[in-house]
């Protein structure tokens, strides 16, 4: 097969896509939509990470892709196929995995509680044990204490359980809203720990990130919000040293005239 | 002491106990305390009654008593299906009440007032079908044996704590080992959390209607069998059953059988030493002590 192109030279094909938004207006009330019409498309394993100032309607994002936030029109497609009605239960058996940015464990249940709630989507026993010991094995913190409850886990901790429940499910697409957020220096370096070891488990991410250089520096690809809107969709790497991505975060779209007018 | 009010408080307080249940996995899972409870206890006794009425008229079954017990056949069947009709009464409040006023997001209170008007509904219903007057499954007298140390029971009241051993047993070792069980833990600590994490919330939901309204049932059947049927049997009992729920903990299905207990022998104790007319302010001054001292009850996690 010497003629087939190698993988990371194809152009993304619809089948390449895990997930897609196609116009997508989502809010907490009706007639007030935050996300105001976003087309996103994410490439099987890919990294992006969702980056854009306080109120730019990222969290509000993801939340509508997973089913937490009522949608007003457009579409979200999972693996090529439409979820926009489905219910937040379901989609994590359709392949998306979310994982909220506080309260995302359960706190009065055990760490191994924790990860046998996957049995409700995972009615093959001895998978879900091979799954567990997987994520024990990538994460030795969890395999130490299982019986401890998990309300007695430190920050990073918890976020590493939570990331590992919900790769139990074994999804297409990992979705983290706001893992650092609350954290201190030491346990956000923990936590960007966590998603370098899930990223090479081959699941596509999508990361909302506050922590705008940590999260470019990790991810390949940047989708940039501002006002429920796509600013900027394009390689990581674009952004990392550019002197209007303050700007951007400040929402001040002088400062970032003044740069280009230089 | 007479130790007598030891096993009148142990009989009282299994039909606390059991009712309980059902408020606590309703408190805990729908955050919002349900008045209509105690309805389901008296419409589960009518149930019963219509029933176990039903099978002896229709089949000429069942009257006979057995054994050393006031009723025949015909109960034990009449309970079973009464648990089911209950369970089927409580989901199609829930459908045609409770669900659309979640659906709408609506506040707490408004779930609480909503119950209390389905009390009034369903016990007037009770009220117009079978009257005021009270009913009771069996005609014949049952003697009390002496035990000992001088506590004497019918076997009627020996068998009642007998099934609710049973029972509170079974529904424990269901929550606390079976699938549905973690999934209603995990409901009922973070209801959105559970969501994402793959669990159907709505059917935990049906399955804490099932639990309760069966659990409800069996209380009725019980009560009506020690004492007497009549439409406010529920009713009278919804303070004890708030009590001993938070008393115990909100969620913790040990903590209301516990606590159902503790309040049962409360109100026997006071029946003896102070007297009957006493009875129904003990639950009262059980619900507002527990409040004040200590909200989160016996095995309460977190405040609900």
């Amino acid at each position: 097969m010497t003629f087939a192109a190698p993988p990371s030279a194809s152009p993304p094909t619809p089948s390449d896509t895990v997930l897609e938004t196609r116009t997508l207006v989502a809010g907490y009330e009706a007639g007030l939509p935050i996300v105001k019409g976003i087309d996103f498309q994410l490439r099987k394993g890919a990294f992006v990470t969702i980056l854009g100032p306080n109120g730019a309607g990222k969290s509000t994002f993801v939340k509508a892709i997973a089913g937490l936030v009522p949608k007003f029109s457009g579409d979200v497609l999972l693996n090529g196929k439409a979820v926009t009605a489905a219910a937040p239960h379901h989609m994590i058996r359709s392949g998306l995995a979310f994982v909220p940015q506080t309260e995302n464990i359960f706190a009065t249940m055990t760490i191994r509680e924790n990860l046998q709630l996957c049995a409700a989507i995972l009615p093959d026993r001895a998978l879900l044990r091979q799954r567990t010991d997987a994520a024990y094995a990538m994460f030795p913190d969890l395999a130490r204490r299982p019986g401890l409850l998990a309300g007695s886990l430190s920050g990073g901790q918890r976020q590493m359980l939570a990331t590992a429940r919900a790769l139990l499910a074994d999804p297409s697409v990992l979705i983290l809203d706001e893992p650092s957020a609350g954290l201190s220096p030491k346990l956000v370096a923990e936590v960007f720990g966590t998603i370098a070891t899930v990223r090479r488990t081959g699941v596509a991410i999508v990361l909302v990130e506050q922590n705008v250089r940590a999260a470019l520096r990790i991810a390949d690809d940047a989708l940039v919000l501002v006002e429920g809107r796509v600013r900027h969709h394009g390689p990581a790497a674009d952004l990392v040293d550019n002197p209007a991505l303050g700007a951007m975060f400040l929402g001040d779209r002088s400062g970032i005239n003044a740069e280009t007018g230089r | 002491m007479n130790p007598q009010a030891l096993l009148d408080g142990l009989v009282a307080g299994s039909m606390i106990g059991l009712g309980a249940i059902g408020v606590t996995l309703t408190y805990s899972i729908m955050r919002f305390a349900n008045f209509a409870h105690g309805e389901f206890i008296s419409w589960g006794a009518y149930f019963a009654l219509t029933a176990a009425v039903s099978f002896a008229s229709t089949f000429g079954i069942g009257i006979d008593p057995l054994g050393p017990f006031s009723f025949g056949w015909a109960l034990p069947l009449a309970c079973v299906l009464s648990v089911v009709l209950t369970a089927l009464l409580a989901l199609a409040l829930d459908w045609l009440l409770f669900r659309p006023l979640r659906r709408r997001n609506s506040e707490m209170i408004i779930l609480v007032i909503a119950s209390f008007g389905a009390s009034i509904a369903l016990r007037s219903l009770l009220e117009f079908i079978f009257t005021n007057a009270p009913r009771y499954y069996s005609d014949s007298l049952q003697i009390s044996m002496p035990l000992f140390a001088g506590i004497r029971a019918t076997p009627d009241q020996l068998l009642m704590l007998g099934v609710t051993a049973v029972l509170f047993i079974g529904v424990h070792l269901v929550l606390s080992h079976s699938e549905t069980g973690r999934q209603m833990r995990a409901a009922s600590e973070n209801p959105a959390l559970a969501e994402v994490a793959g669990i159907d919330v709505a059917r935990v939901v049906r399955m804490v209607w099932i639990f309760g309204g069966g659990l409800a049932a069996a209380a009725g059947v019980m009560a009506g069998l020690v004492v007497q049927i009549r439409p406010y049997m529920g009713f009278n009992l919804l303070l004890p059953l708030f009590a001993a729920a938070i008393l115990g903990g909100i969620g913790s299905v040990p903590g209301a059988v516990i606590g159902g207990i503790f309040v049962g022998l409360c109100e026997a104790v006071t029946v003896q030493m102070i007297g009957a007319e006493w009875r129904q302010a003990v639950a009262f001054l059980i619900l507002a002590a527990v409040l004040v001292l200590r909200p989160n009850g016996i095995f309460g996690k977190k405040t609900p």
